[in-house]
């Protein structure tokens, strides 16, 4: 799985972000990646945002189109977790309780 | 930030439609899907349909994610409601699919708040493809963490059936069927109406009554919020479903023949919608 390892303060300010750039459009919340405690392996107690192409990618809102990517705050929120290049591929067992 | 206001704030006119059909496209307009003709006068008639059957007041969420954007696919039919998507799902033209890892969809809403009870309970969904693997995974369900006599659920079981565990992992509460995992499709309603506890299976070639027994009221109503492809409070990855949506509902609970009859007016819904044919 790819995505950001972040600590699990951090991770709760990216969800929150993201919230707050849809209520702030008057928008319900629709969309959301949420951290996932990484249960173990080299990563373990730290939080998980899954964050793959795929994902990053997903149609929000139509006519026209708008991905998460569309939006201004994208850059802001990926920045804070060390941009782009910073993603990882971690195994999804390690995630499994 | 190319956004569009008439997006945020309109929706086109919808004239000469049942209210709760009209509030509904108009909701999904205003997010951005396009709603052809043909799929306003689909989802005013079931709809209508529901509502003369006097099976709409048992319905409390509707879902029919075929619009390919997240925020229309989110909308309950009944409320106007949103739904929040987490992590992977992919959005395409008639259905949604979870990756199996990170991807499902919160209603926001409990079973307790739906006013769903130990005695009066439904879950419906339309699977247009069978989750991969054998691992059991959720299509629709909730539970208060881990506690097992606090759920309400309908799944994919480990192996070669299905399963609706109505406040009860087991014993009375729990209603299961064998179905081989690739023929895990169609529309399925399991219900929880009075003392009955079953499982119906809609396809294309028709309609069968996997299971249909009696048993005793057992367990709690969950007061965690419904997920669908996962169980709310089972955490981790264990219980992500990849499989292909293209509807559900949260109800009250429904006799056999409102089950049957529910069903045709979904597969008649999704079908018209989409022009898809239901497996």
């Amino acid at each position: 799985m790819i995505g950001f390892v972040t600590t699990p303060e951090i991770s709760v300010l990216v969800t929150q972000a993201i919230s707050d750039a849809q209520t702030s459009r008057g928008l319900p919340i629709f969309w959301l990646l949420v951290g996932v405690l990484i249960c173990s392996g080299n990563h373990a107690g730290m939080h998980f945002i899954p964050a793959d192409d795929e994902i990053l990618s997903t149609p929000l809102r139509g006519n026209p189109v708008l991905t998460p990517r569309d939006f201004p705050e994208f850059n802001t929120i990926i920045d804070s977790l060390g941009g782009l290049d910073a993603r990882i591929d971690i195994p999804a067992t390690d995630i499994i309780p | 930030m190319n956004y569009s206001l008439s997006n945020m704030l309109g929706g086109g006119f919808v004239g000469g439609l049942d209210p709760s059909a009209k509030a509904y496209i108009n909701a999904v307009v205003a997010a951005g899907a396009t709603v052809t003709g043909a799929q306003r006068t689909a989802i005013n008639n079931f709809i209508k349909a529901e509502k003369d059957a006097s099976r709409y007041t048992l319905i409390k969420r509707l879902y029919l994610p075929i619009w390919g954007i997240a925020a229309a696919n989110a909308i309950d039919m009944v409320t106007q409601s949103s739904g929040t998507f987490v992590g992977g799902v992919t959005h395409a033209a008639g259905y949604i699919q979870g990756n199996g890892s990170t991807g499902y969809f919160n209603t926001n809403v409990t079973p307790s708040t739906l006013s769903q009870t130990t005695s009066s309970a439904s879950l419906t969904a339309l699977i247009t493809q069978a989750p991969s693997g054998v691992g059991a995974v959720t299509a629709i369900g909730s539970i208060d963490g881990s506690d097992t006599t606090k759920l309400l659920e309908f799944s994919h079981l480990s192996g070669t059936a299905i399963i609706f565990r109505a406040m009860s992992i087991s014993a009375s509460g729990a209603v299961q069927a064998v179905v081989s995992r690739a023929s895990q499709v169609g529309i399925f309603v399991s219900s929880r109406e009075g003392g009955d506890r079953r499982i119906i299976q809609r396809l294309t070639s028709g309609v069968s009554t996997l299971v249909n027994t009696t048993g005793a009221n057992a367990g709690t109503v969950p007061v965690t919020g419904t997920y669908q492809m996962l169980r709310s409070g089972f955490g981790g990855g264990a219980a992500y479903s990849d499989g292909r949506y293209g509807f559900f509902a949260a109800s009250l609970g429904q006799t056999l023949s409102q089950s049957q009859a529910f069903s045709l007016n979904v597969k008649t819904l999704w079908e018209t919608c989409t022009g898809l044919t239901l497996p």
